[in-house]
């Protein structure tokens, strides 16, 4: 009886999110699906070097807070950080044998931390920036 | 007499309607010249169901003998019928609904949207004035947790869905250049939900931890990101 009307279509960010849920990419955000491919690449990557399965988890891990549809952005980018840090002191006694994929593994972990960059600026979250700068440096 | 109390019925039905759709105060629901129309109209939806159910002599099976009955199973049951469609005809692979509801849901529909439109205009200048000097970045978390903190009967669905409605106006998906714009559009949203004397009060209650300061720090940072960007890109 009552007329549906949905509330998602209420505002114009709901509008944004109701667009969404009929395309909704992997990642679960148009945003963040760039992102997730890289981390998807990254996973392939480790594969290939038959590394422990250890750090691949490190990658899983971070691809399932990106996917978590309970977690707001910023939680999602400071847990992809923390995958990163955990990830790299690893790099060494995982890839020195290979280092075609090692250049591989440092091209994808710069194109990652690009793009928490950009999508961190927005939050203005101190914390976050504070974070994301400090594994970014460790890079450069 | 049995015309006027199903319209009466159809027209409390449309009010609650209204109530159940928007988080507007029922004084202001009262306020808005719409809503009569919309009230009216679903008492006319009413009495024409009557009339039809006694032109059919069809009482959904229930065996009635007085005009109250009928006029409230007119009220409560018919309008249904005249709401919604009969039955769907199938052509060129299309479905099409056959029945009065797709005239009444026209007028319906326009009456509701007239409504919203009406309390839009009212509620527009009243947000502007409320989140005025706000910053967007400090009111996102604590504002939207206060105001649903202070609602003791928000379904669980639609906290959520308003916690991910902020958080979309966070990021760089909604293109919205200044933040005094932000802020503005953070308020709506949060009285869309709790209404605007709700989110009125959590920003008296915040006070100064809400309102925007200039903050070097933070351009500063966004600097240094900005230059980050480039080093990693450009390598």
């Amino acid at each position: 009886m009552t007329m549906e009307k949905n509330r998602n279509l209420l505002s114009f960010a709901g509008f944004l999110a109701g667009y969404k849920l009929g395309n909704v990419p992997e990642s679960g955000s148009l945003e963040l699906q760039p992102m997730y491919k890289e981390v998807q690449k990254l996973k392939q990557t480790l594969y290939s070097a038959d590394v422990p399965t250890a750090y691949v988890k490190y990658v899983d891990s971070a691809l399932e807070s990106l996917r978590d549809p309970e977690r707001l952005l910023a939680e999602k980018l400071n847990s992809v950080v923390e995958q990163v840090d955990l990830l790299l002191p690893q790099k060494g006694e995982a890839l020195s044998k290979q280092p075609e994929l090692e250049v591989e593994f440092d091209r994808l972990i710069r194109q990652i931390m690009v793009y928490v960059l950009k999508l961190a600026k927005p939050t203005r979250d101190k914390a976050l920036l504070q974070k994301v700068l400090k594994t970014s440096a460790e890079l450069h | 007499m049995c015309y006027i109390l199903a319209g009466v019925i159809g027209g409390i039905v449309g009010l609650s309607e209204l109530l159940q759709r928007y988080s507007y105060g029922i004084v202001d629901i009262v306020k808005t010249m719409s809503t009569y129309a919309y009230v009216g109209l679903n008492a006319v939806v009413s009495m024409a169901s009557l009339f039809l159910m006694t032109y059919f002599d069809f009482y959904f099976g229930i065996d009635v003998e007085t005009g109250v009955a009928k006029a409230l199973i007119a009220g409560l049951a018919g309008v249904v019928i005249i709401r919604s469609a009969a039955f769907k005809i199938k052509a060129n692979d299309q479905d099409y609904d056959v029945g009065f509801g797709i005239i009444t849901n026209v007028f319906l529909m326009r009456a509701d949207r007239s409504f919203d439109q009406e309390r839009a205009k009212k509620q527009a200048g009243e947000i502007t004035a409320v989140m005025e000097g706000i910053d967007f970045y400090k009111a996102r978390n604590d504002l939207t947790t206060l105001c649903l903190t202070l609602m003791q009967n928000l379904p669980v669905e639609q906290q959520t869905l308003l916690r991910k409605e902020v958080d979309i106006l966070s990021t760089s998906e909604v293109q919205l250049e200044t933040d005094r714009v932000k802020a503005i559009v953070l308020g709506a949203t949060i009285a869309k939900y709790t209404g605007t004397p709700v989110l009125k009060e959590a920003i008296v209650s915040l006070g100064d931890c809400i309102k925007s300061t200039p903050d070097p720090g933070l351009d500063e940072l966004g600097a240094k990101v900005d230059e980050m960007i480039l080093k990693l890109a450009g390598k």
